[in-house]
């Protein structure tokens, strides 16, 4: 009982040294090889974004509640900025624009004859009854060609920007005030975000407003929240069945504290040598090997039925088990994903180290097994290797005929987060976030031309009702165009317009200086894109390689669609799901897995071979082990649609659960008190299915997808490893 | 600064007349200025077009033939706009940044300039009668000029 107490004094003195030199990473690009680009970012661009609706009847009580709150998160160290209207152009963007109106809305060659020019004129002093002439008034004058009118037009009336009532953006269906929040760029911290996110909502209570949010920072932190509550309410339930179920099996508090220690031991080692080798744990890392070192659980039980000899024999059957189920998870190493990779050397650690304490530690005098005797289940299964064999065919078959994409909710916020979002995303009527188009071209001129063909296909889709809404470059953009005429002849023609105008010709000579100064202006360049913060939105879209521009195309599509329904057949246009990337990355990741994890068991029957002497009884096991994988792969498909890493890695660690239990219960049936071996394989079973029960109960997606394998595949192992296939074997 | 403009039932009656090298003659504006409930200056034009205008701290929204548009303000006239706001209900003008002026007195009483800095420079010009501002003029680069001038109704 001492040396008991000495060592979870020394395993809590272990972890209390190890704790504040662990880092525990939740970084997504450890969850991919290679290229890391596909995944979207937490830490820049559009990932610090927050648009805030606040939603109320009366206009001006939401209106001057957006103001407030602006006024006040300016202050805020956590927010860059918040606006809740298109800011004032800057200075130097508005100079910007008036020099390059001829290349960004050319004027046709009707548009620079004297009749035109005069007849723009002539709205141009009329224009001066309107109050915003003090602001573009003498511009347009200035501009008889119209261009630097049409760029004012397209600013008024953008399309897909949100509608503002007194200088505040309006939600689209007129229920809401519209923030726009740049939070600042700090590492990300889930529980950070959390607090101000309450915070805002807060705030927008003490207005009388509803304050909802939309962003990437604040859902991801939402989202973790909602998974470590329910995580550690599953964990908590878990433990409790779990101890509870222990206590009644082993009779004894003392005893079930003892069977906890080389977990303990396993878990610290495992995050210490991981830390040490990798700088950090990762939280999936530290989510499989948590998981899978339940198996750890299992190894003192064992130790603690047998006595004498059989005990020896336990001990070098426990070290073969968790040695096969180490290597196998080891080959994760192969994937070359950041987070698998420590996750396979967490489990090899954590397996390693907690057999080794149970085969070291000595077993309590008072330890005693109380469960059914499960060889009494036993039963004949005729043809048992052939039913084995079957169910492996129809496993591979399953998953080859069957198996599609593996599914994304991985990066999914959960269902209750989801339905808010789709509610905000009605109101806000933003771009759809699954499909845009891509429309390339050599030089921007090629672009904007392909952009002005689609453009027709766009529309003709908006008329038809087949799309809401569009945001491209062509819209505030218009092709470049060649302009033919000479300074000399546009004096002339500004000259006879201001006369049919009525107005004075002398003029002509300013708007002639101002025309030649816009000729000579560059026009749009790669480096406006990240010069004019007013651009941002813009530089979001378009890109330039050097050797072609690209823009993605947003688009807005009608409620209640998920797909566009209309075709794009216009040059170097075509339409791209936004969420291939991630389909993508997911597949990849689940082929790496599998096929590492296949090779990994490989190694570890082969090892098991050589540690029975028997490459028989290893090849039985193994078939074994691929018949459960192959049932619950038909079970998985027909349930899910897909595998996930989840299920696959669940899968996984039924096969390390099944070769423990085999090689506990065949070997040492051949003993005369072998009734003990049934005992604490039924007391394991019992433990492992309260706690992936519990698991498979839970609304975390890893926690189910894991729960539910493992669960079901063991119940099919139990059934493979009871069924006998001699007659009589059984008794 | 104190003066302020005539005001009749909390309306300031106002003519603009704009002045550009392009135009033959100025044109010619006419309405009412009134203060909103939430302090912002609503310029409610009556001649030749009917429109409204409310001049708020960075933007100002036009109501023209049923139609709303909200315009941020650029830099380059933030110093008229704020100016116009604070003078026509003195409602703060001695709180604007301190800019060098000088009051000097003519025959029909006195006149002051605002020199503003920037994008071509331009000036603002206030002319009274003891504690009545009479007009405001907004002097630009280019012999433009926009005066409002306040009417005793």
């Amino acid at each position: 009982m001492i040396r008991l107490l000495l060592a979870v004094l020394g395993l809590a003195g272990l972890l209390l040294l190890s704790l504040p030199w662990v880092t525990i990473s939740s970084d997504t690009e450890a969850l991919i090889a290679g290229d890391k680009t596909a995944l979207p970012s937490l830490t820049e661009g559009t990932g610090l974004d927050v648009l805030v609706a606040l939603s109320h009847p009366q206009v001006s009580l939401r209106n001057k509640a957006a103001k407030s709150i602006a006024n006040h998160l300016a202050q805020d160290p956590l927010v860059s900025s918040a606006i809740f209207s298109t800011p004032a152009p800057s200075e130097e963007f508005d100079s910007w624009i008036w020099e390059n109106r001829l290349h960004l809305a050319p004027p046709g060659q009707a548009d620079l004859e004297s009749q035109q020019m005069a007849q723009r004129l002539i709205e141009a002093k009329e224009y001066f009854s309107d109050a915003a002439s003090v602001i573009f008034g003498d511009r347009f004058l200035l501009d008889p060609t119209g261009s630097y009118w049409r760029i004012i037009q397209r600013f008024d009336s953008p399309r897909g920007a949100f509608p503002v009532a007194n200088g505040v953006w309006q939600s689209h269906d007129n229920t809401a005030a519209i923030l726009h929040i740049s939070l600042a760029e700090r590492p990300f911290d889930a529980r950070e975000l959390n607090e101000w996110s309450q915070k805002l909502r807060d705030l927008a209570a003490q207005e009388n407003v509803t304050a909802h949010l939309l962003g990437v920072r604040v859902i991801a932190a939402q989202t973790t929240q909602f998974n470590t509550l329910a995580s550690a309410r599953a964990s908590t339930i878990a433990t409790v069945l779990l101890i509870l179920w222990l206590v009644w099996s082993l009779r004894s508090l003392a005893v079930v504290g003892h069977v906890f220690i080389p977990l303990a031991l396993g878990v610290v080692s495992a995050i210490s040598v991981v830390n040490l080798v990798f700088g950090s744990v990762h939280i999936v890392a530290l989510a499989f090997g948590g998981v899978l070192l339940g198996l750890a659980l299992d190894y003192p039980i064992h130790v603690m039925a047998h006595e004498g000899n059989r005990r020896r024999r336990a001990h070098r059957l426990i070290l073969l088990g968790a040695a096969t189920t180490g290597i196998s998870f080891l080959a994760m190493v192969g994937s070359q994903v950041p987070a698998l990779m420590q996750a396979g050397l967490f489990i090899l650690v954590g397996l390693c180290v907690a057999a080794l304490a149970s085969v070291v530690m000595p077993v309590p005098p008072q330890a005693r097994l109380r469960g059914i005797t499960l060889s009494s289940f036993g039963f004949y299964l005729p043809a048992k290797a052939w039913i084995e064999t079957g169910l492996i065919v129809v496993g591979v078959a399953t998953v080859i005929l069957f198996n599609r994409q593996p599914p994304i909710t991985l990066f999914e916020p959960p269902q209750h987060i989801r339905t808010e979002l789709a509610e905000l995303n009605e109101k806000l009527a933003l771009p759809s976030s699954t499909y845009a188009i891509n429309v390339q071209g050599e030089t921007l001129e090629a672009l904007l031309q392909n952009e002005a063909k689609l453009a027709r296909v766009l529309e003709q889709a908006i008329e038809e009702g087949d799309l809401q809404s569009y945001q491209s470059l062509s819209q505030w953009l218009s092709p470049p165009q060649r302009l033919d005429t000479s300074a000399a002849e546009f004096t002339a023609n500004a000259e006879r317009a201001l006369k049919q105008a009525g107005m004075a010709p002398a003029f002509a000579e300013q708007q002639s200086i101002a025309f030649e100064r816009a000729l000579q202006a560059p026009g749009l360049r790669p480096t406006d894109l990240t010069r004019f913060s007013e651009l941002q939105g813009l530089a979001r879209r378009l890109s330039n390689s050097g050797l072609l521009w690209q823009e993605q195309i947003e688009l807005v599509l009608p409620k209640n669609t998920s797909e566009p329904q209309f075709a794009i057949t216009t040059p170097d246009a075509e339409l791209v799901d936004l969420l291939a990337p991630i389909r993508q990355t997911m597949t990849d990741l689940r082929s790496r897995v599998a096929s590492w994890l296949f090779a990994g068991l490989i190694c570890g029957m082969g090892l098991l071979a050589a540690g029975l002497g028997s490459g028989r009884d290893a090849l039985r096991i193994f078939r074994t082990c691929c018949a459960v994988l192959g049932g619950c792969a038909c079970i998985i498909i027909a349930v899910y649609g897909a595998f996930s890493i989840f299920h696959i890695v669940a899968m996984a660690l039924v096969v390390g659960i099944g070769v423990d239990y085999d090689l506990i219960l065949n070997g040492m049936k051949d003993d005369r008190e072998s009734t003990a071996s049934a005992k604490s394989v039924f007391i394991c079973a019992g433990s492992t299915m309260i706690a992936f029960l519990i698991m498979s109960l839970s609304e975390v997606q890893i926690l189910h997808q894991i729960g539910m394998t493992v669960f079901i595949g063991l119940i099919l192992m139990l059934f493979l490893t009871l069924a006998q296939p001699r007659r009589n074997e059984h008794q | 600064m104190q003066a302020e403009p005539i005001s009749v039932d909390g309306l300031v009656a106002y003519e603009e007349v704009i002045a550009h090298p392009a135009f033959g003659t100025a044109v010619r504006n006419g309405g009412v200025f009134e203060l909103t409930q939430n302090n912002s200056l609503l310029r409610r034009q009556t001649t030749p077009k009917a429109e409204e205008m409310t001049i708020g701290e960075e933007h100002i929204t036009i109501r023209r033939d049923g139609k709303e548009i909200t315009r941020a303000i650029p830099a380059r006239m933030s110093a008229f706009f704020t100016v116009l706001q604070a003078a026509v209900f003195n409602q703060g003008l001695s709180q604007l940044p301190p800019v060098p002026h000088r009051i000097r007195s003519t025959s029909q009483g006195w006149v002051t300039r605002i020199s503003l800095q920037g994008n071509g420079g331009g000036s603002i010009v206030f002319s009274g009668c003891g504690d009545i501002l009479q007009a405001i003029d907004l002097e630009m680069a280019g012999n433009q000029s926009r005066q409002i001038r306040f009417l005793a109704q």
